[in-house]
Order: structure tokens, then sequence, then C-alpha cells
């Protein structure tokens, strides 16, 4: 067993041996369920999980996280990220193997929604395609919101500051799409040509294509692109800290 | 420079070098497209599209037009739905402009108030919403050529959710049509024939303008050749008596042929001898379109004089393989539309039907094997004649428990309406199912053996034809005994399938919609009689929509279970009804002081039993959406209360679990 993968086993049975994984769980999958029939999945009458992801993004904005909040914060905090530190892995297998639990984590919380799937398949006949696209656009964009997480969370020593900031960047990059933003972001510079490059940031653009049965890949490079962005500053500020 | 500047400074690099490179990345590449993992693949090109893109004989130009500056001004977050369907339509049409290879170039404008680009949209059709008083929102398509068609697709736009999604689920189809129209050069023109005057009489909007003004009546054209095959062909008058279908016309569509004169028969059977395609609806009884005039259905001496509603166009298609079966109708109660009786008795009607499914519509067939429904009203049968070297194919049929029935004028037309009850205990079910569509295929014979038939002559004709014997004889056309070649035709045994209330349904705003796929049957029979397979490809494309099929089971079923309850209620209430008014129209000047006490207690107490009687059918109506909200309740919650509670119990176990296996340990420990 490599260092990453047992540093992914050892937190990914952390999350379990709190109650936090399963009042996190609970919450996530009461949201989903909630939202998607408060805005008519059964009303509809149409078998399609459309409204079921249109709201991921914003659920994963805020819980991801939420999750990711505590994966260096608290290290740093209890001061054990120096004993993790010193022991024979390097940075970038811990902060993969602190990563790779995450987003598994998150990967047993959209199985779990699956009893959603199976609802509409017992009422209708749902298109495959969009619902399995879906899934793997809402798991890549969880991947990249829990690497924003995490880089913020090893930016402080703070879980909440680390969990506020973080999902206002998430929130950020969510509503970077709407056309609200666009237009402040085109009276605040006064140019226009700002516009694509602020809408192209936004998981809204990505994401809606994917949902439909559409993988480009484009979209998965601009997911997983952000992912190992923020998981090489997460990198970048762990060895200034370790330096120090 | 510190360390910490320089950390900040990394970090600052990286995350720009990210978007930045997703952001130049993604514009590359945005052209390339993407996998389509739909079922039907919707997002794709389909084969017809590609067929008819392939065949463009030469290079188009579609102007797509979408102010997006606007919807970024607006900043209306209602919006993101047009950006995002903007979006695909985009990429739809780069997709069509990638498989071109070049004979199709994509320009993409974005209006700006008074702007070039403004003139142009409006120059070529575009509509514009207002969102302020200066910004307008424009979503449309235009398609020209260099020889100077242009198409246009007016507006992407529809306010109502559920055209929306029609527009979107039917965005290919219309793309594809736009291009394949704005390739021709001309339109195929198609001549319509028919006892009716279905086209408006070949009036200009203006015309009709006119004359509304002037308080004449106008006749309007039906909405199947107005907003059906108008938008494909070029519609041409071919008069009802005419002795020559002109040499310019490709399609013949005979609608209700009246005792058609000889030589019109004629003129017809040496149109299919030299090759032109015809499609023939007859009727045994045109219920909507065939109305009896306005002064004899007022006749003050007696009942309407009975009038004939039928038509046939079997003195030349028996000849070619198939006829109608004289003035019988063809049923089918499994099929049959719920109608309500003139004692206001809702019935199922053998002969309004719903044709669908693979057993009524022919799989074999392109013209009809994606089609969803046919609707039929008192349509006729069909009977195939033995005739050598010529192949009949059902198109449309009953289900094998189909029949036929007859009935007389006076049941079909009297002054109260059609008596539908007494017509549906004539309906006997068949062992066979009815043709009420087909297609005859193969070289065809003339049914004038003997050469033109001698036109009558009256003295006014003679005189002309002295004024044209002085201009000199007209060389008479060359008879022909035969098809040169292999030819087709179509005859539908319906002529109320083609009308407004028997093809189009009224939308929102007084907008007309199609109600169900007769319009796409008549377009298909024309696009298969041209051999363009094409669009009927995309037209059968599947829809978005993918019903809850449970929840419209037990809708089925509660209506089934109700169905004679509902009947005998609403039996009940029309009685109580009855007795109301006869006890009204009783009461005259004398007897009024009289009656009045006594009838103003009977009015109540009927009026009580009416009421009644509504609470009952409410009640009944209300089982059956508590079934099916009951049905929502428990897969709502489930969902939101069972599923977490499940992972809360699993969460639960394990910590009493992880807890006492803990407090055994220390147990262990202290021992």
């Amino acid at each position: 067993m490599t260092a990453t993968q047992a540093i992914m086993k050892r937190e990914f049975r952390g999350y379990f041996g709190t109650p936090l994984a399963y009042v996190f769980l609970c919450v996530f999958l009461m949201l989903a369920a909630f939202l998607a029939f408060r805005d008519g999945l059964y009303e509809s009458r149409d078998a399609n999980l459309r409204v079921f992801f249109f709201y991921m993004p914003w659920l994963f904005a805020f819980l991801a996280p939420a999750i990711a909040m505590r994966t260096w914060a608290e290290e740093r905090r209890t001061g054990t990220v120096e004993l993790l530190l010193t022991l024979p892995v390097t940075v970038k297998q811990a902060i993969l193997g602190k990563f790779f639990a995450g987003w598994a984590f998150f990967g047993i919380a959209l199985v779990l929604t699956l009893p959603i799937v199976f609802s509409v398949a017992y009422l209708g006949d749902p298109d495959n395609g969009p619902i399995w696209t879906g899934y793997l656009g809402a798991f890549l964009m969880a991947g990249a919101y829990l690497a924003i997480g995490t880089f913020f969370s090893a930016l402080t020593k703070n879980q909440v500051i680390a969990f506020i900031i973080a999902s206002l960047v998430c929130a950020f990059l969510v509503f970077a799409g709407q056309p609200s933003v666009l237009k402040a972001v085109d009276s605040f510079f006064l140019t226009s040509w700002l516009t694509p490059f602020v809408e192209q940031m936004s998981f809204l653009t990505h994401y809606d294509l994917m949902q439909r049965g559409v993988i480009e890949l484009r979209n998965i490079v601009f997911m997983l692109a952000i992912t190992a962005a923020f998981l090489v500053c997460s990198a970048v500020i762990l060895d200034e800290q370790k330096a120090r | 420079m510190t360390s910490f500047t320089r950390t900040i400074l990394g970090l600052c690099f990286i995350l720009i070098i990210a978007f930045c490179g997703t952001f130049i990345f993604s514009k590359v590449t945005e052209r390339w497209g993407g996998v389509d993992l739909t079922e039907d693949s919707v997002y794709t090109l389909s084969d017809g599209s590609k067929e008819i893109i392939d065949a463009l004989p030469r290079q188009l130009t579609m102007k797509l037009f979408y102010s997006k500056e606007a919807a970024t001004k607006i900043g209306a977050d209602w919006f993101k739905q047009f950006h995002n369907f903007y979006y695909y339509v985009r990429d739809l049409l780069r997709a069509y402009e990638r498989h071109s290879d070049g004979k199709l170039v994509l320009l993409e404008y974005d209006p700006r108030p008074f702007s070039d680009e403004a003139l142009e949209a409006d120059r070529l059709g575009i509509r514009r919403w207002p969102l302020t008083e200066t910004e307008g929102m424009y979503f449309g398509l235009a398609v020209t050529s260099g020889a100077g068609a242009q198409e246009t697709i007016a507006t992407f736009v529809d306010p109502r959710p559920q055209m929306q999604a029609q527009l979107q689920a039917r965005l290919e189809y219309d793309i594809s049509e736009l291009i394949d129209i704005a390739s021709r050069r001309k339109k195929t023109k198609v001549g319509v024939l028919s006892s009716l005057n279905i086209t408006g009489g070949g009036m200009t909007p203006y015309m009709r303008q006119m004359m509304q003004m002037q308080g004449r009546p106008v006749e309007e054209a039906w909405l199947t050749i107005e907003a059906g095959i108008k938008r494909f062909y070029d519609v041409e008058d071919v008069a009802k008596d005419a002795t020559e279908i002109d040499e310019t016309i490709d399609y013949l569509l005979v609608v209700h042929p009246k005792q058609l004169p000889e030589p019109t028969l004629y003129a017809i059977d040496q149109f299919v001898m030299r090759g032109g395609k015809l499609i023939a609806f007859v009727d045994p009884h045109c219920f909507y379109g065939d109305r009896p005039p306005q002064q004899a259905q007022q006749n003050p001496f007696g009942g309407p004089p009975p009038h004939d509603a039928s038509s046939d166009l079997n003195a030349l298609t028996k000849t070619w393989g198939v006829a109608l079966d004289g003035k019988l109708f063809s049923g089918d109660l499994n099929l049959g539309q719920r109608v309500q009786t003139r004692t206001r008795r809702v019935i199922r009607f053998p002969g309004a039907m719903t044709l669908a499914g693979p057993e009524c519509l022919s799989q074999a067939e392109t013209v009809t094997a994606d089609l969803d429904d046919i609707g039929m009203l008192f349509s006729g049968a069909l009977r195939k004649q033995d005739v050598e070297g010529v192949t009949v194919t059902p198109l449309i049929t009953t289900t094998p428990q189909g029949g036929t029935w007859s009935a007389s004028s006076g049941e079909l037309g009297g002054p109260m309406g059609p008596d539908l009850e007494g017509l549906a205990k004539k309906f006997k079910e068949g062992a066979d199912s009815v043709w009420v569509a087909a297609r005859a295929s193969g070289k065809f014979t003339t049914a004038f053996p003997d050469g033109k038939p001698e036109e009558p002559k009256d003295e006014e004709a003679e005189g002309e034809d002295e004024s044209e014997e002085a201009e000199g004889p007209e060389e008479p056309s060359k008879h022909l005994a035969a098809c040169a070649e292999e030819n087709s035709f179509i005859l539908v045994a319906d002529v109320d399938m083609l009308t407004d209330p028997g093809a189009w349904a009224q939308g929102v705003f007084g907008m007309s919609q199609m109600a169900n796929s007769n319009v796409g049957f008549v377009l298909n029979s024309l696009d298969y009689l041209a051999g363009s397979n094409a669009l009927i490809s995309i037209r059968a494309r599947k829809q978005f929509q993918r019903p809850f099929e449970v929840v419209a089971q037990i809708e089925k079923e509660a209506d089934l279970r109700t169905e004679e309850q509902v009947q005998a209620i609403n039996a009940e209430m029309q009685q109580f009804r009855d007795q109301l008014r006869d006890l009204n129209s009783k009461a005259t000047e004398k007897n009024v002081g009289l009656l009045q006490s006594e009838a103003y207690e009977n009015e109540r107490k009927l009026e009580a039993k009416i009421r009644e009687k509504e609470y009952e059918l409410r009640d009944l109506q209300k089982a059956k959406l508590d079934e099916i909200e009951g049905l929502g309740a428990s897969i709502k919650n489930t969902n939101i209360f069972g599923v977490p509670a499940i992972v809360a119990l699993i969460g639960l176990v394990l910590f009493f679990m992880r807890n006492k296996q803990r407090r055994e340990q220390v147990r262990g420990g202290v021992a």
C-alpha cells in the first residue's frame, strides 16, 4: 500500500468515526431530494432528473467546503500537521490521500441518491445517458469544490474561516455564469471583453451540457484543471509551512 | 523578495494559468463537439440532417442572431434559460457547419440597438422582444443563399415554458427544414383539387383583409394547407372541374372529390399516367369540412333536405388497386375516443378513432413508422382490388377488433347532430383490421381505356369553341394508356383528419398547434412520394418527453373503474336538469300563481339533487387525484426522509457497536 493510499484509508475511516459524516450525509440526501421534489420532479410527470441535478452545484458549493474545512485546518490547530509531515510521506502524498478520501466520501453521498433514480425509473422510462453524465459531472464538480476547500483549509488554522472563504469562492464559481454577475462585471470594469472569461469560469456553464447527456472534453478539462490547480496551491502552502 | 511574497505570487500564477488555460482551451475546442450519450442521440445530427447537408447544391449562410450583450446588460437571471438554449443552438449549428465541409457557413451576430446587426435582423424578419425602452432581444436564425433564397426562424423564444420545451425538442428538424427549403431554387408545386374551399380561394392576406373590411364573408384556408403544406411547397389551386392538370404541378392533393365530372377524372388519370404523384383523401361522410349550406339548415318548411357529405375517387382508384368500400364506415372500440352524446352521456365512440401504435400505424412504411397518433372521424374503409402488377400496402389500419358499419344520412346529420349513441350500437367488432389509408405502387393503367371522354357541350361553350377555332385549333394532348415507369399513390379514407378541428388545437394566446400527427402524415406522404426520406426521418425523431407511465396507468384505470359511475351520475344530472326545465316551461301567465309555491318547492329539491350529484362526481374525481397524489407523497417521503433515516440508523448502530467494542476493550484491558 502506498503512502497516499494509507492516508486516504485513515482519513476515510476518520469521516465515519465521528457522527459528522452521517449528519452530513443525512443533510445532503434530505436537501437534494427535497429541492428536487419541491421543484416538481413528480408533478412534471416527465421521467428525467434535470431538477435533481440542477441543484447539485449549489449544494456542493456549501457542503464540499464543510467536508474540506477540517482536512488541514484541524491538523494545524492541533499541531498534528507537523507530526504528519515528519513522517516518511511527501506533502503531495498527504494532500492527495486526504483529497481522495474526501472525494470518495462524496462518491458515497452521490451513490446514496440512487433511490431517486430508481423512483423515476419505476414511474417512467428515463433516458439513462443524461443520468450517468449528470452523476459524472456532479462527481467531478465535487472534486473541484473539495480541492478549493482543501486549499483554504491549508491556508488557515481556523476551520470556520476556511469554510466561509471556500464557500464564497465556490459560490462565486457557480454564480459567475449568471447574467446578474456578468452585468455587474460588465458595469464595474466598463468593458465587455472580461465577461466571456468570467462566464467561462462558472461551473454552471460547464455542468449544463453534462447534465443533458453530452460530454465535452473542455468541460471535463475545466473541472480537472481547477481541481489540480487548487491541489497544487495547497501543496505550495504546505511546503512553505514545512520549510518554516 | 520574502518567501511569503514568493508563495503568494506563485499561488496567483498557478490560478491564473489554470483559469486562463481552461478559457483558451475552451475557446480552441469549442467547435470540436462532444460525445452524445442520450438514448436517441438527441444532441447529435441525425442521418436525415446529414443527408440534407450532403445534398446541398450550393453554399448557404446561416446567420444566428442573439442579443448576448443585451442579456448581460439586463442581468435578469431568468435569462439564463435562453442563454443556455442559445449555446445549444449555436453548438448544433456548428455541428451542421462541421459536417457540411464548407457548404454551410455560420455567422453569429449580437445586435445592439440601432446597430447594423439590428437593421440586418429586422430586414431578415428576426423578431425583436423588447426588454427596455431601447434594448431588445433578438434570438433567431436566417439561412440565405447567394441565389437570393432566404428562410427564417423568426425567434427561438416562447414565453410559455411548455412551448419553449417543444421548440427545443424540434430544433434540429426546424433547422434542417430551413436549410432544405433555402437550398432549393424553387419549391415543389402541390396542386390542390377539392370540392371544398380548403385553400381559402388563393386570396392574399391583403385581399382577405379588404374583404373583411367590406363586411364580405371570407373563407379561411385550412391550417393543414396554410401552416403545414405551404411551409414546404408552393400550393396551387386546381379547379374542381379542371380538364387538365398543369404540367408544372408535381403533386396533386385531391381532397373530398364529390362527383367530379368525367373530364376532371380523366385529367387526374392522365396526370398519374404521366408519372404525377397523387394523394387522395376521400370520405363516406365528411363531418367537419362539408356542412350543409346555411339556407338549407334554416329551411322553414320541414327539416333540412338530406345533404350528401360523401366523396370517393373509385372511378379511378379501383383500376389502380384500392378503393373506398362503398359508404361503409370503419370503427374500433379499442381506439374510440370518449364523446358526449345528445343525452350528455359520455361513451367510447368507435367512429372517432385515435389510431396509434404499431398495430395501427405500419412500422414497415417510412410514412407512418414513427408517427405518434392519427385522429380520424367517421372514416371510411378501403378495400384492396385485384389488379395485376400493382402492390397495395396498408399504411393505417384499425386493430384486428375493428369493424365496419353503415349509417343513414338522418343518423349522421339530424338537426341535433349525429346520433352517436345509436351509431355506436350499430357497430360490430370484426375479425380483421380495417384499412383506412393505403399506398398502391405499380405501373398503373388508365381508367379510361377508350381515351378522352367527350366533354359536355353547352351553347356558351360552343360559342367559345368557335372563337377558339378562329384563333387556331389547340393541339390535343396525347392519351396515355399506362404509366411509363412505376408510380405510387396514397389513398386515405378520411377528410376530417385534415380539417382544423381534426388536426389542430387551440393553444394559449389563440395560437394553433398540432393536436396529433395528422399534419405530419400528410407531409410525410408528400416527402415519401418525392423520394425525400431525410425530413421524414428527422420529423420522426423522438421527443424529449418521457411521461410517468405508472401515473398515466393509474389515471387510465381510475377512469375505466369510474366510467360507468360518471356516466350514471351525468345521466341523472341531465335528467334532473330536464325536469327543472320542464317545470319552468309549464309556468304560464295563467297558472303561474297556482304553480308558484309547488314549483318553487320542486325546483329547490331538484337543485339540491343536482348539487348532490355534482358532489358525487367531484368525489370520484378526487379519489383519482388522491391515488396519484398518494403515490407521489410516498415516493417523496421515501426519498426525503426514508433514505436519510436509514443512513442515520446505520450510523447509530455502528456508533453503538463501536462504543460497545471500545467498552469491552477497556474492560479487557482492566482485567
